[in-house]
């Protein structure tokens, strides 16, 4: 179950490639969305840990334009719910993950990504 | 006595929970305390190395850190589904069910540098002549030496880690439990890892048939 929050802490790690290595673009993917019930002190704790350039427009490429460009000052619980929805709920069943720099691309099927690489690809 | 969580593993592909496994519990267990207190105020990200069942992150995701992201890895694909299955099956309303990812990787290899809070380890530990290479097949037999089979000493996987330890767990809070059995050294292990600026504790052990097993708490 590849989640936004999930696809926030992964990079590509083949063999040299070490710039520009995230985030990850998502690709022909099949998306199914899951209702959850929000929390809010669980959102607004790891709030501080996300790369948030990365989060919003990787949800923007996945059709979701409910968060701001740049993390509000203050945040309010409108804004920790679209947060939540865009972290937890998008799940990604099927397609892929490819890195920006040297264009590896990291499969997913049944909601697990593969990200191992082949013996010439390890760095 | 927190309660051991229920799986469904085809034991023909996936490490049926052993010895080893419950001594995890019983140490995630016997730490609920330290770890609690470790991670007030913050969500904590939770990642288990060689997941297997799921039956370590399940039970620590149920009982001692549930408001947490997990990430639970293996390079065996039935040990991911798995482990997606255990959490499933012992998801209850309270415990955020969305924060659970199975992930096929070689350790943390795809996880961002320093982003490990609370790593655990319980590494294919048993001395041989090699680790043995990735079956190409789903249905391969080979997939359980992996589990298994660690190499000189047992210990060319886990040395993988703790050489990378620096990278993968977070400055100053990220914490390790790694499991080792006698014949891997551990005390020479610590030694080693002491000399490199780890503080290194042995936080249970026990002896298991011929095994005597122990799992090593590292931190900086
Ligand atoms: C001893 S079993 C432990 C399983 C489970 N964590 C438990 O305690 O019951 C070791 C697990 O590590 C996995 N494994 C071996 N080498 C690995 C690697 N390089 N990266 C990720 N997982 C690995 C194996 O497939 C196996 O599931
Ligand atoms: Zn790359």
């Amino acid at each position: 179950m590849v989640r936004l929050i999930t696809h926030n802490l992964l990079a590509c790690h083949a063999k040299g490639c070490t710039q520009n290595n995230f985030p990850l673009q998502f690709k022909d993917v099949s998306i199914e969305l899951k209702e959850q019930e929000v929390n809010s002190e669980f959102v607004k704790n790891f709030l501080p840990r996300l790369e948030w350039k990365a989060l919003v427009n990787t949800a923007r490429q996945l059709g979701d334009t409910s968060l701001p460009e740049e993390l509000p000052d203050m945040v309010d619980d409108d804004f920790l719910k679209a947060l939540h929805h865009v972290l937890f709920e998008i799940h990604v069943e099927e397609g892929a993950m490819v890195c920006p720099n040297c264009g590896h691309s990291y499969p997913i099927s049944n909601g697990i990504p593969n990200m191992l690489l082949s013996e010439h690809e390890i760095g | 006595m927190f309660e051991t969580p229920l799986t469904n593993i085809d034991y023909d592909k996936v490490y049926e929970p052993a010895e080893d496994s419950f001594l995890l519990l019983d140490c995630f267990e016997q730490e609920y305390q330290s770890i609690q207190q470790r991670f007030t105020g913050r969500v904590p990200v939770v990642t288990e190395i060689g997941t297997g069942s799921g039956i370590v992150t399940c039970f620590i995701k149920q009982n001692i850190l549930p408001h947490s992201i997990f990430f639970a890895t293996d390079i065996n694909p039935t040990s991911c589904s798995t482990a997606a299955e255990t959490i499933k099956l012992n998801d209850t309303h309270e415990t955020h069910p969305f924060t659970f990812t199975a992930m096929q990787m070689n350790l943390t290899s795809a996880v961002r540098s320093n982003k490990i809070d609370l790593l655990v380890f319980n590494p294919p530990y048993v001395p041989a002549e090699n680790v043995p290479e990735i079956p190409k097949d789903l249905d391969d037999s080979s997939w359980l030496d992996l589990a298994l089979l660690g190499g000189q000493d047992g210990m060319m996987t886990t040395w993988e880690v703790l050489n990378n330890l620096e990278n993968i767990l977070t400055p100053e809070i990220g914490i390790a439990y790694i499991l080792f059995c006698a014949r891997n050294k551990p005390d020479q292990v610590a030694e080693t890892m002491k000399a490199r600026g780890w503080k290194v504790d042995v936080v249970i052990h026990r002896k298991a048939g011929w095994e005597v097993l122990s799992i090593l708490l590292f931190q900086k």
